[in-house]
C-alpha cells in the first residue's frame, strides 16, 4: 500500500478487516472490500487507468461517478467496465483497455504525433482511395479501434428482466428523492424508489459528514419501507418511454417499470473545464476527490490544486486540508472570496488563494506535474505551481436525461450558465439539484412537493420562509480558459476531440450542434455527451456566433447509460412446443428437428429404410403438431365454402376431404383435410406450422360476418395424432380396436371414432404417404400411452417408427407438394397442379375466386411439376435453378426445384419443381438443373411416382 | 389390458427433478413429492413453489348463451370478464363476453361435463373439453408475485390482481391464462397454456425463480396447503 489511504473514518464504506488481492496490468495489489476496483488502484498509488480512444493518452480517474471513459477497464472477459462503479472483487484480474504491449509503453500513441494528419473527420476523407486498398485499410482500422476485447468463448450470461408498476416512481434517492418519496407514500400511493447507488443519500454519502441531514436520510428510509414503499438499490434508470414507461438496469437484470408519475430527482453532476492538457492523469473532478476521501479513505495525491467557480470546490479544498493533503493553491472564478468556515481554515493554514482566476494549463509526463493558474479576465500575470492532482469544481450540470427523453425543454440561463428545464409533460415532475442550483433544506422541500404532487395532491404547499433560501450559481461561464497554448484541449475525452477540431468542423460547415455531433463525435462515445455535452454546445455557440440557447442540443435517447446487450435479451426464453411423445423420440435416439415452435423427429437413424419399412410392411410417425380446429355451429359448411375453394355444402357426414385456403389473391395459404363430424360439428386439419395462422386467418373471417353461429375451438394442442401407415396398418390397428375396420365399413376418406387401446380417438382414413393409413387423434394425456401401445403391438407386424424426412419422401413419391416448400407467397392452387380441387363453379362467392378464374382463363405461366433423373443424383438440391440457353446460347433461368429426393422405393433422384406451362406440359420433356457450374439433366414426370392409380391407398 | 395411463407435458422435466411418482386413480401420473414434503411445504411457505395441476378438468364454454347455459348448469353464471366465480370446487372464469372456462377438480370432470352438456339443449353454445389441450401448473407462495412479474408484464400487486382475478395474457412469450387461487392463505396462481408448451414453461419458471429459492412442489405437499 502506498501513504494515500486514510485511517478509518465515519461513513466510509469499506470493510478493513476483509483485505482483498487482485492484479491490474499484471500486478499484483491490494485493497478491501467495499472498495472499487478504482478506489483499490488509487489507494496503491495508480494513476493511470488506461489509454484515450483516438491518441491513445495516459488516462487516469476523472469523475469516479460512472458517467466518464477514463476508467473503462477489462475485468476478465467483460470488457469496458466502469472501474469506479465495480465493487472489488479478491482474485479479480484486472487489464487496461487500448494499450499494446502495455498501459506504460503503448505503441499507439506514436499515432499523437502524427495528429496534425488526423483533424477531425480525416476517416470520411480517407482510406477509401485507392478502392483495393480498403480492405487493407480496414484490417488495420478494426484492430486499432474499439475498446476492450470480446472473448466469443465466453458462456452466456445469467441475465433476466422484470416487469414492476408503481403510482410513483421517484429516479434519484438524495435528500429530494427520498423526500418526495416519502410524501408520495404519505399520499397513499405505491412508491418505487429507484437509486444507482448501494445506499440511499445521493451526494450525502459522499460529502463532508452531516449527521443531521444522514438521520433524515435513514428516517426517510424506513417510513417509506413501514408504507410499503419498494426501494431499489444499485439500479440506473436507462430509459424513458410513452407513457412512463421506464427501463432501469441493476446487474443483470433489466426492469420495464410502468408508472403512473415519475419523479426525477437525478441531482447533477460536475463536468470538466476545457484547457490544455486538461485530460491528464491527476485532474479530477472535486466529487470524485470527495467520494475517494470520504467513501474510500484515499487521498488521489499529496499536493493539490483546487480550481472552481462555486462553494462546494472550497468545501473539498477544506476537507483535502482536513486529510493531511498539502492543498498548493485554489483558484476561484468569482472576482470575490466568498467568506465562511472553509475558507477560513485554508487562509489560516497559508493556502494561496486566488480569486478571479482558474487553470490554463496542466503539464506532466505520465500525471500532472503543475499547471498554470490565470486571471480569468487575462487582467495579471500566470501562476505556475507544482502539484500531483488538480480537483476541478467549476462546472454542474443536471442529470435530465430522462427528463428530456420525456420531452422537457432544454433553457440554457445565461445567469446560472447551466441548462433549465420547462415544458415538464404531465405526470413528470423534477425535483432537487436536476432543477437547477439549491440548498439543502431546498432539497428537501422539493421533494416533498414534488412527491405530493406526483401522487396526486395539487394543493399548494407551504413553503417555511426560513427554508426559502435561494442558492448562488453553481456553474462557470467560462466557455473554455484562456489559451496559453502548449498541449490540446480536450472537449470529449471519450472521443480526443478538442476545441480546434470544433473549430475547424464548424469552419468545414458542420455548424449545426446534430451535424457537429456527428461529424466530429463529440459525445458520441462511451459517456454519451455527460462529460462534454455542454462544453460542446458552448463552444458550437462560440464558433457560430450564436446563443447557447438558439445552438441547443442534441436529441436524448435511451439508454442513459451504457446496458450490456445480454440485459436487453434477458433471461433466454424460446418457447418449444413437443408433442406428448417427445421423451419417447429421444430415449430412441432420434434426430429431431425444429419446425416452427415444434420440436420433430426428423428420423430414428435411417430415414431409408423408414420409407422401405413403411411400404413394405407398416409405419408409425408423430404427426402432433398438425393443426386441428374444432367448428360449430350450423353455418360451418357455408363459411368453408368461402374460405377454401373446394365444395363443402355436399360433404356428407363421417366422410373427410382434402382443401385448399386461399387468400383474395388466389395465393394458397395452407392446406389440410375437414371431417364433417355431424352436421354442425368438423374437424379440420392444418399444416403443422401454418396453424396458428389458418386459426387467426379463419377467426378474421368468422369475426367479419361470415361466420354466423360458428365457434372455434383450436383443439392443437388437445389431441396427440399419429399416423400408422403400410399395408399392415389394417391389420395392426385392428388388434387395437373393436371398430370394424374393413373397407367396406371403414373406407378412403372417411373418419371414425374408435376406442383404440382403450383411448377414445378420432380415426381419419386418409393417406398423405400413399398407403392404406389411419391418422389416430387421441387425446393428448393418452398420447404417450397410446403410442407405446402401438410400437408394442406393432412388433408383430414389422413395425418402424418414421420421423419427418421419411415422411417427405413418401409424400415426394407421391407427388403432393408442402404449403410453404413447394408454394411461396405468390403461388396458386393452378399452378400447382391442383386445379382439381378449384371448384370455380360453386354457387357461393369464395377467397380468391376472382383470381383464379383469371388464372385457370389466360392459364398459368409457370405450374409446379414432377420430375425424376432415372438415376441417383445426390447433388441435386432443393432450390437449385433450372436453366435453358437462349438464342445466343447463353443460360437463362426458367425455373427452380422446390422438393428433391433420392427416393429409396424407385431408386431414382426425383422431385418437384417449378417450370414454364409449356415445358411443365410435356411429359418426358427433358431440361437441366445448373449445379455448382454444370448441367444436370431431368424429365418432366406427370401425376404421382408411385401407385399412380392409387390402389394401395384405398385398398 | 394395460389400463391407459395419461401423462403431463411435464413429466420429462419432473423426473429430471427426481419426482416420485403415482398414478392416480383417473389414471394421471403425477408428482407425489420432489425434494421432500417438509422442503417443498417451507418454500411454498416462505418463498416460491411450482406445482403441476394438469390433471384438472378444463372445460370451455362459448356462445352469447353461455351465461346462461352455465347459470342453469352450475347455480352461478360467470362474472365480469377477467374474474372467477367458485361454486363449491367449480371454478369459472369469464375470459370473453362470450367465452368461459370453467376448472375443476379432475373428479369432478365427468360430473360437470354432463351437467352442461345436459343443459345444454338447443342452445348455441359449444362445450369444449380441452383438460388435455393445457397444461396447469400452481405457483404457491409470497414469492409467487414476484417470480411472475419476471416472466409476465401485468401487475400482479394484491391491490390490482388479488385472489379470484383472472387475465388471459403473455407469459414467458406464451400465451397463457393466469388465476390468482389462492391457496391455504398463501398468494397462489393458476397458469394454464397450451400442453405442448409444458415443458418449457416448467424449466421457464423454475429458471426464474431460482434466484428466489422456488422449489418444485409435488400433489402431497399441495393437498397438505389445501388443508
Amino acid at each position: 500500500m502506498s501513504g494515500r489511504r486514510l485511517p478509518a473514518q465515519t461513513g466510509e464504506s469499506l470493510d478493513r478487516g476483509q483485505p482483498l488481492e487482485f492484479r491490474f496490468d499484471g500486478h499484483s495489489y491490494q485493497g478491501f472490500a467495499g472498495d472499487t476496483v478504482a478506489s483499490a488502484l488509487t489507494a496503491a498509488g495508480v494513476n493511470v487507468v488506461s489509454r484515450s480512444f483516438k491518441y491513445h493518452r495516459p488516462r487516469g480517474l476523472l469523475c469516479c461517478a460512472g458517467h466518464c471513459p477514463n476508467c473503462l477497464v477489462q475485468i476478465g472477459d467483460e470488457p469496458s467496465v466502469r472501474s469506479c462503479k465495480r465493487a472489488l472483487e479478491a482474485g479479480m484480474d484486472v487489464q487496461p483497455q487500448n494499450a499494446w504491449p502495455s498501459l506504460d509503453n503503448d505503441l499507439l500513441s506514436l499515432t499523437e504525433a502524427a495528429s496534425r494528419f488526423m483533424p477531425v473527420g480525416f476517416y470520411y476523407k480517407t482510406f477509401h482511395r485507392p478502392r483495393l486498398l480498403w480492405p487493407a485499410f480496414e484490417h488495420v482500422l478494426r484492430n486499432a479501434a474499439g475498446l476492450g476485447v470480446i472473448d466469443e468463448n465466453t458462456p452466456e450470461g445469467d441475465y433476466d428482466k422484470q416487469y414492476l408498476h408503481a403510482d410513483v416512481v421517484v429516479v434519484g434517492g438524495g435528500p429530494a428523492g427520498v423526500s418526495a418519496a416519502v410524501a408520495a407514500v404519505d399520499e397513499g400511493a405505491r412508491v418505487l424508489l429507484i437509486d444507482e447507488n448501494p445506499e440511499l443519500g445521493g451526494h450525502l454519502r459522499y460529502s463532508r459528514p452531516d449527521a443531521v441531514a444522514h438521520a433524515r436520510i435513514v428516517d426517510g428510509q424506513q417510513r417509506l419501507l413501514q408504507s410499503g414503499g419498494t426501494i431499489l438499490n444499485d439500479t440506473a434508470v436507462v430509459g424513458w418511454y410513452e407513457d412512463h414507461w421506464l427501463s432501469a438496469v441493476r446487474g443483470n437484470r433489466l426492469f420495464k417499470i410502468r408508472a403512473g408519475a415519475v419523479v426525477v430527482a437525478s441531482g447533477a453532476f460536475e463536468t470538466p473545464s476545457v484547457f490544455a492538457g486538461n485530460d491528464h492523469p491527476g485532474i479530477m473532478l472535486g466529487t470524485a476527490v470527495q467520494r475517494l476521501l470520504h467513501l474510500y479513505g484515499v487521498v488521489p495525491g499529496h499536493r493539490a490544486v483546487v480550481v472552481t467557480a462555486n462553494d462546494t470546490g472550497w468545501a473539498v479544498a477544506a476537507d483535502l486540508l482536513a486529510a493531511g493533503v498539502n492543498v498548493a493553491a485554489v483558484a476561484d472564478e468569482r472576482p470575490q472570496l466568498p467568506v465562511g468556515t472553509d475558507i477560513e481554515a485554508l487562509q489560516a493554514a497559508g493556502v494561496t488563494l486566488l480569486p478571479g482566476s482558474t487553470i490554463a494549463a496542466a503539464r506532466g509526463k505520465s500525471g500532472v506535474e503543475e499547471v498554470t493558474l490565470v486571471a480569468v479576465d487575462g487582467s495579471s500575470g500566470s501562476h505556475v505551481v507544482r502539484c500531483d492532482f488538480v480537483a476541478l469544481s467549476t462546472t454542474w450540470v443536471p442529470s435530465a436525461e430522462l427528463a428530456y427523453m420525456a420531452g422537457a425543454r432544454s433553457c440554457y440561463d445565461d445567469e446560472l450558465a447551466e441548462m433549465r428545464l420547462d415544458n415538464l409533460p404531465d405526470g413528470l415532475f423534477l425535483a432537487g439539484r436536476v432543477a437547477g442550483p439549491c440548498s439543502a433544506e431546498q432539497e428537501w422541500l422539493q421533494g416533498a412537493r414534488a412527491g405530493a404532487a406526483a401522487a396526486g395532491n395539487t394543493d399548494d404547499l407551504p413553503i417555511a420562509a426560513s427554508q426559502d433560501v435561494q442558492a448562488t450559481a453553481r456553474s462557470s461561464a467560462l466557455v473554455a480558459a484562456p489559451d496559453v497554448g502548449g498541449d490540446k484541449r480536450f472537449v470529449c475525452l471519450c472521443e480526443d476531440v478538442t476545441d480546434v477540431d470544433i473549430e475547424t468542423a464548424i469552419a468545414e460547415g458542420f455548424d449545426r450542434i446534430e451535424l457537429l455531433k456527428r461529424y466530429s463525435t463529440v459525445g458520441m462515445g462511451p459517456c454519451q455527451g455527460r462529460m462534454c455535452g455542454l462544453n460542446g454546445i458552448r463552444l458550437c455557440a462560440q464558433g457560430t456566433g450564436k446563443s447557447v440557447q438558439d445552438t441547443g442540443r442534441t436529441t436524448g435517447r435511451p439508454p442513459v447509460t451504457p446496458v450490456a446487450l445480454g440485459v436487453l435479451a434477458g433471461q433466454k426464453m424460446e418457447p418449444v412446443q413437443l408433442s406428448a411423445v417427445h421423451d419417447w423420440h429421444v430415449d430412441q435416439g432420434a434426430r429431431m428437428m425444429v419446425a416452427g415452435l415444434w420440436m420433430r423427429p426428423e428420423h430414428y437413424g435411417d430415414a431409408a429404410a423408414e420409407v422401405r419399412a413403411m411400404r413394405q410392411t407398416v409405419g408409425l410417425i408423430d404427426v402432433s403438431p398438425l393443426g386441428k380446429l374444432q367448428l360449430t355451429g350450423p353455418g360451418v359448411a357455408a363459411m368453408l365454402e368461402r374460405l377454401y375453394v373446394n365444395n363443402w355444402q355436399d360433404l356428407r357426414r363421417g366422410r373427410v376431404r382434402y382443401g385448399i385456403m386461399c387468400n383474395d389473391e388466389g395465393v394458397v395459404l395452407d392446406d389440410g383435410v375437414c371431417a364433417r363430424l355431424s352436421d354442425e360439428q368438423w374437424y379440420v386439419s392444418t399444416t403443422s406450422t401454418g396453424a396458428s395462422g389458418a386459426l387467426e386467418w379463419m377467426e378474421w373471417w368468422r369475426q367479419s360476418g361470415w361466420g354466423d353461429g360458428v365457434h372455434i375451438t383450436d383443439l392443437t394442442e388437445t389431441h396427440a395424432a399419429f399416423n400408422l401407415a403400410g399395408p399392415q396398418s389394417r391389420a395392426l390397428l385392428q388388434t387395437q380396436t373393436d371398430r370394424d375396420l374393413s373397407n367396406d365399413r371403414f373406407p378412403y376418406m372417411r373418419a371414425r371414432r374408435a376406442d383404440v387401446a382403450g383411448v377414445p380417438c378420432l380415426l381419419l382414413r386418409i393417406g398423405f404417404t400413399g398407403e392404406l393409413g389411419y391418422e389416430i387423434h387421441c387425446p393428448a394425456g393418452y398420447g404417450r400411452y397410446l403410442w407405446q401401445r402401438l410400437i408394442d403391438a406393432g412388433a408383430d407386424f414389422g413395425l418402424r417408427p418414421f420421423g419427418v424426412e421419411a415422411q417427405r419422401v413418401l409424400r415426394l413419391e407421391k407427388a403432393h407438394f408442402i404449403v410453404g416448400q413447394d408454394t411461396d407467397a405468390l403461388t396458386d392452387p393452378i399452378s400447382a397442379d391442383a386445379a382439381w380441387a378449384v371448384h370455380l363453379d360453386k354457387d357461393c362467392d369464395f377467397l380468391g375466386r376472382r383470381a383464379l378464374t383469371r388464372i385457370a382463363t389466360d392459364g398459368p405461366r409457370q405450374r409446379l411439376v414432377g420430375f425424376r433423373t432415372g438415376r441417383r443424383a445426390d447433388s441435386l438440391l432443393e432450390g437449385l435453378q433450372i436453366v435453358q440457353s437462349d438464342d445466343r446460347g447463353k443460360p437463362q433461368i426458367i425455373g427452380w426445384v422446390s422438393s428433391c429426393r433420392f427416393s429409396p422405393t424407385l431408386q431414382e433422384t426425383i422431385g418437384l419443381c417449378w417450370l414454364p406451362a409449356a415445358l411443365a406440359e410435356r411429359s418426358e420433356a427433358t431440361f437441366h438443373i445448373h449445379v455448382d457450374g454444370r448441367l444436370e439433366p431431368a424429365r418432366v414426370h406427370h401425376g404421382p411416382f408411385y401407385d399412380a392409380e392409387g390402389a394401395r391407398l384405398r385398398g | 389390458m394395460t389400463i391407459p395411463f395419461l401423462t403431463s407435458p411435464a413429466e420429462g422435466v419432473w423426473l429430471s427433478h427426481g419426482a416420485t411418482i403415482v398414478q392416480t386413480a383417473a389414471g394421471w401420473r403425477v408428482p407425489e413429492s420432489f425434494a421432500g414434503e417438509s422442503t417443498e411445504l417451507r418454500a411454498a411457505r416462505e418463498a416460491v413453489a411450482l406445482g403441476d395441476d394438469t390433471p384438472r378438468g378444463k372445460i370451455r364454454v362459448q356462445g352469447d348463451e353461455a351465461d346462461a347455459l352455465i347459470g342453469a348448469a352450475l347455480g352461478a353464471p360467470p362474472a365480469a370478464v377477467g374474474r372467477v366465480v367458485r361454486v363449491g370446487t367449480v371454478e369459472i372464469t369469464r375470459l370473453r363476453m362470450d367465452l368461459c372456462h370453467v376448472g375443476m377438480t379432475a373428479e369432478d370432470r365427468e360430473a360437470v361435463w354432463a351437467a352442461l352438456c345436459e343443459t345444454r339443449g338447443a342452445l348455441p353454445v359449444t362445450i369444449t373439453d380441452v383438460t388435455h389441450g393445457r397444461f396447469e401448473f400452481r405457483l404457491v407462495g409470497p414469492a409467487a408475485p414476484l417470480l411472475l412479474s419476471k416472466v409476465c408484464g401485468i401487475d400482479f400487486h394484491a391491490s390490482v390482481f388479488a385472489d379470484g382475478q383472472a387475465r388471459e395474457t403473455s407469459v414467458a412469450k406464451t400465451r397463457q391464462l393466469v388465476i390468482r387461487a389462492d391457496l391455504g392463505g398463501l398468494p397462489a396462481y393458476r397458469l394454464l397454456g397450451g400442453r405442448a408448451l409444458g415443458a418449457y414453461m416448467w424449466e421457464t419458471l423454475m429458471e426464474a425463480g431460482r434466484d428466489l429459492g422456488v422449489e418444485a412442489i409435488g400433489t402431497g405437499a399441495l393437498l397438505t396447503l389445501a388443508g
